[in-house]
């Protein structure tokens, strides 16, 4: 595991949870508008490479926290595509946490059988755009085909989740809304998140904007006809 | 053979369009080029180290948690 950071405490991350945050270096994507780049680039990597926090280390704070701290959240970075996160989460569940998840949703596969193994007791999966819109947002490591799998494995209930979707008004255009709406039809919650144009990954997205509240509002509404729940994450 | 020629020659091409870059900081508390500093300055300027949140924040996480007694 390559743990790039961690956040000892936070309200909001697990929902009705007290958690902290554990953050994982690298990542298959590239978001022109990750809020943290620091954690995604390798050459930003490469320069905190010295300083990555040792699992014993991260492992020993959990000690002193049971009974203080109900769960963990581990995000990134991109959480899947370290090969050994099932062991690192049995470990972190021996201590008595709950776990939650953080995806992009392209590796269906690991989900599927941490889901099946009963090791994570919350999912939160991006669904950034449309899944014929993928690639061009993110890059080429984005699988539309494995994107639509791990959205079937969620939607199959087995486990507490969330999408959520940083909606930017440059690139959510009513047509890749209704999109995004069909494919997620039938699903039981989803977040709305308020573009942020502070620290991006790619600077052209510095010029971006966010909706305003009542669009916000106006786009939910949208989605709420066809997904259980929505809600909209402001500033 | 050729290919070192290629070589040489991308680098003469990569040299050609090199120019110079004038550094400005302020270790004395004013902008200041750093090619005008005295050779003390220098050497105090290129040895400051910059600070990165995430380095200091992971430095003293793992301090604190690294060496606990079992």
């Amino acid at each position: 595991m390559i743990i790039s950071g961690i956040q000892k405490f936070t309200l909001l991350d697990f929902p009705g949870k007290i958690a902290c945050i554990i953050f994982t270096g690298g990542c298959n994507y590239r978001c022109g508008f990750c809020h943290n780049p620091e954690f995604v680039l390798p050459e930003e990597l490469a320069k905190i490479s010295k300083n990555f926090i040792p699992e014993v280390a991260v492992l020993n704070f959990l000690e002193e926290r049971r009974g203080l701290l109900q769960g963990v959240v581990i995000t990134g970075g991109e959480p899947t595509i370290m090969p050994d996160l099932e062991k690192f989460i049995v470990k972190v569940r021996a201590l008595g946490f709950a776990v939650k998840l953080d995806s992009n949703g392209n590796r269906p596969e690991i989900l599927q059988s941490l889901i099946k193994k009963g090791l994570v007791d919350y999912i939160a999966m991006d669904f950034k755009t449309s899944l014929p819109e993928y690639q061009s947002l993110v890059g080429k490591w984005a699988d539309e085909k494995k994107l639509q799998e791990s959205i079937d494995i969620l939607k199959e209930g087995k486990v507490d989740y969330e999408f959520r979707t940083t909606l930017i008004c440059e690139i959510h255009t009513p047509e890749i809304l209704e999109a995004m709406r069909e494919t997620l039809a039938g699903a039981k919650r989803l977040y709305l998140q308020t573009f942020r144009s502070g620290i991006t990954l790619d600077p052209a997205f510095k010029d971006f904007h966010p909706f305003s509240s009542d669009e916000m509002e106006d786009i939910a509404k949208l989605f709420r006809k066809d997904v259980g729940e929505v809600f909209v994450r402001g500033e | 053979m050729s290919d070192q020629k290629t070589d040489v020659e991308a680098e003469a091409v990569i040299e050609a369009k090199r120019t110079h870059c004038e550094v400005w900081t302020r270790v004395m508390g004013y902008h200041r080029p750093v090619s005008h500093f005295n050779i003390g300055k220098k050497a105090e300027h290129y040895s400051r180290k910059h600070f990165q949140e995430t380095v200091a924040a992971n430095n003293e996480f793992c301090e604190k948690y690294q060496f606990v007694a079992c």
